[in-house]
């Protein structure tokens, strides 16, 4: 039976969501009762060493302007460009808190540069071991960890 | 004394973010520069007097380790005080940056831990000028 991590996946990324994006959970329950995300924001995190696979994070499509907002502390609404790279940085420490809690603090890995994904691309290959859902006070995310064989 | 503070990170929103934390943090900070990869880090820190360098790991053209590297060679910078913040989980990577003499700040960060990282450094540095 392979090892679930949903619970590793839903603390790392409520914990960086709050500390880098100062947005907090607004219901610890499981999100995934309010349906499919509509037109998400889509980045992907991929990754090799003892473990290769991806990260994928997706949100609201109001969510990165809130998060480029929050961490740059800007009054205006930040440009597209810059709410895309908040987006991608969330992702990347997403993928590389995450990754030691699975590996060990030991485990070297090369995480690659995070990507924004088209909502219609095809996922990462692997097998989903880990899916967590935040709801914060920015909106809606998932989180899913992918893990090639 | 006022630190003149080069950010290193090939996301410019990090970048604004880690300057915002470090007045969070009630850091005294002089001048700011910035870059997005080691290679422009170099050219800063040519062109500019720089008390304190944060930098990122996983940068295209030139990485935050290469950087400390060709810093620690040259000897007008070599003791120029380095803290890297990144998202690198691996004990075995950040004890190697460690003994390149930089200091460790994780992804996500508090002020807190930002200001006492830095504290520290400027603290050593100050003294080693003493």
């Amino acid at each position: 039976m392979t090892t679930r991590y949903d619970q590793v996946l839903q603390d790392v990324a409520a914990e960086a969501f709050s500390t880098l994006g100062f947005m907090f959970p607004m219901d610890e329950g499981d999100s995934a009762d309010a349906g499919p995300l509509a037109d998400p924001v889509v980045a992907e995190v991929c990754f090799s060493g003892p473990q290769s696979g991806a990260l994928k994070v997706a949100v609201e499509p109001q969510l990165p302007a809130v998060l480029a907002t929050n961490m740059t502390g800007a009054d205006d609404q930040a440009p597209a460009e810059q709410q895309l790279d908040a987006f991608k940085e969330m992702a990347n420490v997403i993928c590389g808190n995450i990754l030691p809690r699975i590996a060990g603090q030991e485990a070297v890995f090369d995480v690659h540069p995070p990507e924004i994904c088209r909502q219609d691309a095809p996922g990462p290959g692997g097998q989903c071991v880990a899916q967590a859902g935040l709801l914060l006070d920015g909106g809606r995310v998932e989180v899913s960890l992918f893990l090639n064989a | 004394m006022s630190l003149n503070v080069l950010v290193v990170d090939d996301s410019a929103v990090m970048r604004s973010m880690i300057i915002r934390t470090l007045e969070m943090a009630g850091v005294d900070i002089g001048q700011v520069f910035q870059a997005s990869n080691g290679e422009e880090a170099l050219q800063q820190l040519d062109a500019n007097w720089i008390d304190l360098a944060l930098v990122d790991i996983n940068m295209p053209v030139m990485n935050g380790e290469q950087l400390i590297e060709e810093v620690r060679r040259r000897s007008a910078i070599a003791d120029l005080p380095i803290i890297v913040v990144s998202t690198e989980g691996s004990q075995t990577r950040i004890e190697r940056l460690q003994q390149k003499g930089a200091k460790f700040i994780h992804k996500p960060f508090t002020p807190e831990t930002i200001g006492q990282i830095v504290e520290g450094v400027t603290e050593v540095a100050n003294d080693n000028q003493v």
